[in-house]
Formats: structure tokens, C-alpha cells, sequence
């Protein structure tokens, strides 16, 4: 099995690159076929994936989520689970075309990881709170994802004329700003001072690049294919109040009985703790502000995708914040 | 937003009269919790961002020495026990009580109170049915039961006049999970606090044979044993200290721990929190002797404090001391390990040739000796085995059934998020009309008004028809 779950690894990336792709021609042509077919893809990933995980947690003996593949590839297939659960319990095909390309980003960033099998844990790890600690945050996380797909696919769905091209070119400069000062351990002024402007430009440039391909396309007439907005809202909502639980117990609340168990600490303000803290308390706010306050539509859907993002953040902020949860 | 809430409890109840009041209801609203959870959002990500514990001359590396003044002055290097981090938690510890208090009666009361609706309030909700059905008051009634039941609402029915009224409510509890959630935070946090204040813990080291005292006094732990395993790769396997438990010197408990198994006595938590190879002591050394005739013998294990055989010769070799970052005190002339790594290992190796003691000499690692005598057998130091001390985080921490009795309930007021759970309430009234029904319903819900509607419209057009399509609850 040593190659094998690789391999199925592999064919579910694929299987995600044509559903996205699929999706993507469903979405402009509208023709059933290219929806059937899509979602074969993304169940035929899934299949693919399930078995590459299951096949790697057998020959590793414990869940495979100890090192950086293993984690994103099952946060790309807790996204797949997610999008069939939301599917399931909101009987709306319509999300795949948003939900494929998260999916398949995160299997790709995945791949990029050496792949390497752990058989033998560190010692800090032996323990089956690993199991219950990660792969119930990991399936929140999941969850998260979906929502945002549909978040995003709101805010694109409700912007003004422009606002996409403006919020993308925001966004861009402060994503490149963000990754080049953690590049360089946190400082961007010495950044700046020490010649990564052409850097900071390109990389502000290309990220604006989907952004504004977005923009030209709801130019285009995309804005009447996107889905219904309460539709996308109510899809948002059920993603997170799927993923905070989850999320929750196993991030936070499991994450701190193994902590006390291994440790001797509840809490320990370590980076990762505080990361997991900062999602909880941005979702937090998204549930009260959406049920008690009445925030729904384009504030809701900011907030949603902040959480995700402090997801992501929190996710790979580790390989420059380091701290106790820092993968080898 | 939700259909009939308003009317049915309106939010006007209790409106601020006087500015205290007015202050305290503002308090207490959602907008002040939302804006308190966004700022401790803010300054944890800030915290999250610069490094945590350094000095002074670790952000000067980093930020240069203006952000480094500012991080200090800021407290951002500490910034999880900073006053501005403490206040902002403190204010929303607050908060949520205030909040829960305030709004846990009426939660209570609307979860568990049964409430009758007359037809005209009925007719004054949202979401609202009505109808005249072909069928008798009794066949009507029946089904408005069935309907109901199938839908696993908890019905209720009273005559008022001429009248059949219906109340109906499923998932009343689910009023309560937000207090139970917000309960759960406050002994948390105040499990928190308390064990902040009352807990302690201290690493102690302990080198194998060594006794070393809880920090409490209560007892003392002897270290039997510590084994550092490790894989055919080298890497790290797993940390055994075997400890024995001592009371007035009696062997009360023996206990392997490890990193995840830790033990529990009188209180007192013990950890495999990390270990650390003797400055002054090791297991073993690896040694040679190179004659002045230029014959050298076979390498030769000596261990610490033992005499050993030199292969091919009569001559003894004791290793007398060893020092791990060596150092020679210029006062006193006395040797020592200035550190615990073992930045430059050496020992001092006694040679003795039958009665004829050859002398002391130390000899660095790989390096030769000191002072290496003239015309006299010089000891080559290859290598050695470190004695390793176990490090053992004695901890006592108190709240920790408080802390996980918090832990408890907020898991118990998630929970019922994952499958939408609302309070929905349906009222119906069935009125003859002629030799038919007349049916009014409405119903009401705490949020996902549109599924509600859903459900409620076809409950009551199944009542109507008379078809039995009612009943799959739906969510």
C-alpha cells in the first residue's frame, strides 16, 4: 500500500482538476450533461481519496495527519464531504462549480508536500486524542470551506460595479504584503528596504489576475447564472453551523484535554492555540451577528470569508510562527 | 425575520427608562458582545503575529530598535498578559454573564411555557393559514392531530367556545442552548482564573538513583530509571522515567511516565516534560592510550568512576570527572562545566601502572589533553555516553474539573447547531362552518424562518387536502 495510496492520491487530484473543469462549462452552457459528469468526478475523487487516506491510515497505524500532506490532503477531502453534505441537506446542485476549485486548490497544495509515510509518531503524538484533536477540526475546517465557496460566490453575486476589482486589488496587496513579511520572518519594512518591491508588485499582480477575470465575467452577463442569494446565504450559514461544532470540540476543546493530558496545560497561548482561537471567535461572531442581529447578505458573507481565511492563516502560519503544533 | 416571534414576545418589554437603565440594556445587547468578540480578535492575531517571550535583543534582530521599543512598549511581547488583553477579556467575561443573566429567564420561560392563541391571535402572526376544509370538525381535528404528531411536535389541545384550539412546539430546549453555551465560557473562564491563581507548576530534574521532593512537600518521587528509546533512525521513540512514589521514605506508587501518560498522586500531576544529559556525570566513555614509543591500544569502554584494564598493557584507567562545557575556575583552579550542553566535553583520567599512579590528566573530546605530561601515556577521549537527568513537570491544578465541566456544557450547546435546531411553534383553532371546518393556523420560529415556512405550509395543506404528505419534519 506503500505507493498505492499515493497513486489514488493522484487519481483523485485529477478526478478534482476535470470536475472543476467540468463544473466550470456547466456553469457557462448550462447543459445537464456537464453537471452529471462533473459531479461523477468529484465522487469518483472522493472514492479515490477516501481510499488513499483509509489505505495510509491502515499502513501507518494511526490517522494520517502528521505531517503537512497527509493534513491538507484531508482537509481537500473534508471539503468534498463537506459539499456532499450541504448538497444532501440543502438538495442544491448548484454549489460544486464554487466548491471543485477550493477543493482541488487544497489537493494541490497538498502534493507539494513531500508525501513520505510516518510510521513511527514522536512521542509527543502517541496518542489517540491525535485522532479525535485533528480530524475533528480538519472536518470543520471542511465545512468552513464550503461556506466560504458560497460566501464568495455571494459577495461576486452582490458587488456593485467595479467592487470586485477593487476588493481583489485590496486583497492582493495585502495577501502579497502578508506572505512577504512571513516569508522574511515578519518584518515588511525590512522586506521592502531589502529590495522585495518587484516581489511585493508581481505577486500583488498576480493575485489580483482571478479578481479581476471575475469582474470582466459578471460584465459578462455571469452575475444571472450565479445562484440565488438567499440560497447562497442559507448554504453559507449551514456550512458553518456544521463546521463550528466540529470545529470547536475538536480544535479547541479536545485540543486542550490532549494538552493537559500531554503537557500538564490547558492553554498555552501557543500560535496555533490562539490561530484556532482567532476562527473560533470570527465564526462566533458570524452566528451572532446573522441570528441575533440580523446581519445577513454581504456582512455575513465578509465575516465568513475572514474566518476561512484565519483558517488558512492558522493552517500554514506555522511554518514561520512555529510554536508546539509545528509540523517537521 | 421570525415569523410571529415579535408578536408573541415583543422586544419592547422592559424598555430603559432612566440612562443607567439605558447604559445597562446597551450593555447587554448583542452589538456590544459582537464588537468585544471582533476587538479580542484583533489583539489575539496581533499577539499571534510577533513572537512571544523574547528579550530585548531578539526584536531589535527582527524589527530594528524602533519596533522593537514599540513591541515592548506596547506589550506586545507578552501580549496574551498584557493589561489591554486582560481588560478586553475581562469586559467580555462580563458581558456574557451579564448577557446570560438578562436574557436566561425569558429563554426559560419560552422554552418550557406552553402558550394558547385565540383565532384573532392567530390570525395577527406571520406566518399564518387559513382555511375552510371539506371535511367534518372531528375528521379536521384528527388530521390537524396526526399532522402534528408526524411532524414529532408535542400537542396539546383545549375547547375555548366553539373552538378546538391546538398548541404545538417542538425543539423548546434549543431556546436554552445559547444560555448553556454562554454558562459553559463563564466557568471556563472562571476555571481559568482560579486555576491561574491557585495552580502551580515546577520542573524538577532527576538524575537516575536521585530522590527529588514534589514541590508541595507532600512527597517525594524517586527516578528508578530513564530511557530515551529510539527507532532504527535514530529519531526519538519515546521517554520512559520509571518513578517510585515515596512517603516518609515508604514506596507508595510505581509508575512508568511518559509523554502522554503522566502520573497522579495527592493532587499533584507528574509529566515527562523533557530531560537533560549531566553536565558532570555520563554513563561511559570511549577511550584509547598512545604510549610515547608511538604504540596505541585497542579502544576501551570506560565507565564513569570505574578503573578499567588497558588492552595490552598492565595499566588502569579511571575516569575521575567529566565536564560537558569545560571550564577551569582561575581562582580556585578547579574544574567545571560551565553549561548543561556539551559545548566542549572533557575528562580527567587517572592512570595507575600496578602501585605506580601515572597521574591525572584532562583530555578534551577528540582534541587531546590539557597539559599533556612529556615521556608519559596519553589518553585519547573518543566518545561517550551521556547519563541523562529526566526533567518532571510537577503540576497542580485545581479548576481542572471546572475548567472541563465548562468544557461539558459549551460542548453541549454546539452540538445542536449541526442539525438546525429551532424552537417552532404551531397554534391551530378548528371551527365548525356549517357542515364543514374552518381552520386557522399560524406558527412561529426563534430562526431558519424559511425552512419553517416550508414545513408549517405543508403540514397544514396536507391538513386541508386531507392527503398524507404531512409529517416528514424536515429541517
Amino acid at each position: 500500500m506503500a505507493e498505492t495510496d499515493v497513486l489514488l492520491f493522484w487519481v483523485a487530484l485529477g478526478a478534482y482538476l476535470v470536475s472543476t473543469i467540468v463544473y466550470t462549462l456547466f456553469f457557462a452552457f448550462q447543459k445537464p450533461t456537464f453537471l452529471w459528469t462533473a459531479r461523477g468526478g468529484m465522487a469518483l475523487g472522493f472514492v479515490a481519496h477516501t481510499i488513499a487516506i483509509l489505505g495510509r491510515a491502515v499502513q501507518v497505524g494511526h490517522m494520517p495527519v502528521t505531517n503537512l500532506y497527509e493534513y491538507v490532503s484531508l482537509f481537500a477531502w473534508a471539503v468534498v464531504l463537506g459539499y456532499w453534505v450541504i448538497v444532501w441537506k440543502v438538495r442544491k446542485p448548484l454549489l460544486g462549480p464554487f466548491v471543485a476549485p477550493v477543493a482541488f486548490t487544497m489537493i494541490v497544495v497538498a502534493s507539494l508536500f513531500p508525501k513520505d509515510a510516518n510510521q513511527q509518531l514522536v512521542p509527543a503524538l502517541q496518542s489517540y486524542w491525535l485522532q479525535i484533536h485533528v480530524t475533528l477540526a480538519v472536518l470543520g475546517e471542511g465545512a468552513f470551506a464550503v461556506a466560504f465557496a458560497a460566501s464568495v460566490t455571494y459577495l461576486m453575486k452582490s458587488a456593485r460595479p467595479g467592487g470586485i476589482a477593487l476588493a481583489g486589488s485590496v486583497t492582493s496587496l495585502l495577501l502579497a504584503g502578508i506572505f512577504l513579511a512571513l516569508w522574511n520572518k515578519l518584518a515588511p519594512l525590512a522586506v521592502l528596504r531589502g529590495g522585495a518591491v518587484l516581489p511585493f508588485v508581481l505577486g500583488t499582480v498576480l493575485l489580483s489576475i482571478p479578481f479581476f477575470g471575475a469582474q470582466v465575467a459578471l460584465a459578462n452577463g455571469i452575475r444571472k447564472k450565479l445562484p440565488d442569494l438567499d440560497q447562497l446565504d442559507e448554504i453559507a450559514y449551514r456550512g458553518i453551523a456544521i463546521g463550528y461544532p466540529l470545529f470547536f470540540i475538536g480544535a479547541l476543546l479536545a485540543g486542550a484535554v490532549w494538552a493537559h493530558h500531554a503537557w500538564g496545560k490547558i492553554w498555552g497561548w501557543d500560535p496555533k492555540e490562539v490561530g484556532a482561537l482567532v476562527v473560533f471567535l470570527i465564526y462566533s461572531a458570524y452566528l451572532h451577528a446573522r441570528s441575533s442581529h440580523g446581519w445577513r447578505g454581504q456582512r455575513a458573507a465578509v465575516l465568513s470569508v475572514l474566518g476561512f481565511a484565519a483558517a488558512i492563516f492558522t493552517l500554514f502560519g506555522n511554518l514561520v510562527l512555529g510554536g508546539l503544533h509545528a509540523y517537521n | 425575520m421570525n415569523a410571529g416571534a415579535e408578536a408573541l414576545a415583543p422586544e419592547g418589554a422592559g424598555r430603559p427608562t432612566g440612562p443607567a437603565s439605558r447604559a445597562w440594556h446597551w450593555f447587554v445587547s448583542i452589538k456590544v458582545g459582537l464588537i468585544l468578540l471582533l476587538i479580542i480578535t484583533i489583539l489575539s492575531f496581533l499577539g499571534m503575529l510577533v513572537p512571544q517571550g523574547g528579550d530585548e535583543a531578539q526584536y531589535v534582530e527582527k524589527y530594528g530598535q524602533a519596533g522593537a521599543s514599540l513591541v515592548l512598549a506596547l506589550g506586545l511581547d507578552n501580549a496574551y498578559h498584557s493589561w489591554w488583553y486582560q481588560v478586553a477579556l475581562l469586559v467580555l467575561a462580563v458581558n456574557i454573564t451579564a448577557c446570560t443573566i438578562w436574557r436566561m429567564p425569558r429563554a426559560v420561560r419560552t422554552a418550557f411555557r406552553r402558550q394558547w392563541l385565540e383565532p384573532d391571535r392567530i390570525q395577527a402572526l406571520a406566518l399564518k393559514k387559513s382555511a375552510v376544509v371539506a371535511a367534518s370538525p372531528d375528521q379536521t381535528a384528527s388530521r390537524v392531530r396526526d399532522a402534528l404528531k408526524s411532524g414529532r411536535y408535542s400537542v396539546q389541545e383545549r375547547q375555548s367556545g366553539e373552538a378546538l384550539l391546538f398548541s404545538a412546539t417542538r425543539g423548546g430546549i434549543s431556546r436554552l442552548v445559547a444560555t448553556i453555551v454562554h454558562i459553559g465560557l463563564v466557568v471556563t473562564l472562571l476555571g481559568g482564573v482560579y486555576g491561574g491563581r491557585s495552580g502551580w507548576s515546577k520542573l524538577v530534574f532527576g538524575a537516575p538513583g536521585e530522590t527529588v521532593a514534589s514541590p508541595d512537600g507532600t512527597f517525594d518521587v524517586r527516578v528508578d530509571a530513564f530511557k530515551v528509546l529510539t527507532n532504527a533512525d535514530g529519531s526519538i521513540k519515546d521517554y520512559i522515567s520509571s518513578l517510585t512514589v515515596l512517603e516518609g521514605g515508604r514506596e507508595v506508587l510505581k509508575q512508568d511516565v511518559e509523554v502522554n501518560k503522566y502520573l497522579h498522586h495527592r493532587k499533584v500531576n507528574i509529566y515527562q516534560s523533557s530531560y537533560s544529559a549531566l553536565p558532570e556525570r555520563f554513563a561511559s566513555a570511549r577511550l584509547r592510550v598512545q604510549w610515547p614509543d608511538g604504540r596505541v591500544s585497542e579502544p576501551f569502554d570506560a565507565p564513569y568512576g570505574e578503573a578499567v584494564e588497558v588492552p595490552g598493557s598492565p595499566m588502569k584507567a579511571t575516569v575521575e570527572s567529566f565536564a560537558a562545557d569545560f571550564r577551569i575556575d582561575t581562582e580556585t583552579r578547579r574544574a567545571y562545566s560551565a553549561s548543561l550542553e556539551p559545548r566542549n566535553p572533557a575528562i580527567r583520567v587517572n592512570l595507575v601502572e600496578g602501585e605506580r599512579d601515572l597521574g591525572g590528566q584532562w583530555v578534551f573530546l577528540n582534541r587531546g589533553g590539557v597539559h599533556p605530561h612529556e615521556g608519559a601515556p596519553q589518553v585519547e577521549f573518543l566518545a561517550y555516553e551521556p547519563l541523562y537527568a529526566t526533567g518532571l513537570d510537577f503540576a497542580h491544578n485545581p479548576a481542572v474539573p471546572i475548567v472541563w465541566a465548562g468544557f461539558a456544557l459549551m460542548a453541549v450547546g454546539v452540538l445542536p447547531m449541526m442539525v438546525l435546531m429551532t424552537h417552532r411553534r404551531i397554534w391551530v383553532a378548528v371551527m365548525p362552518d356549517g357542515g364543514r371546518a374552518r381552520l386557522v393556523a399560524g406558527g412561529a420560529v426563534n430562526k431558519h424562518r424559511e425552512i419553517f415556512q416550508r414545513e408549517f405550509y405543508r403540514l397544514m395543506d396536507g391538513v386541508e387536502s386531507g392527503k398524507e404528505e404531512a409529517g416528514r419534519g424536515g429541517n
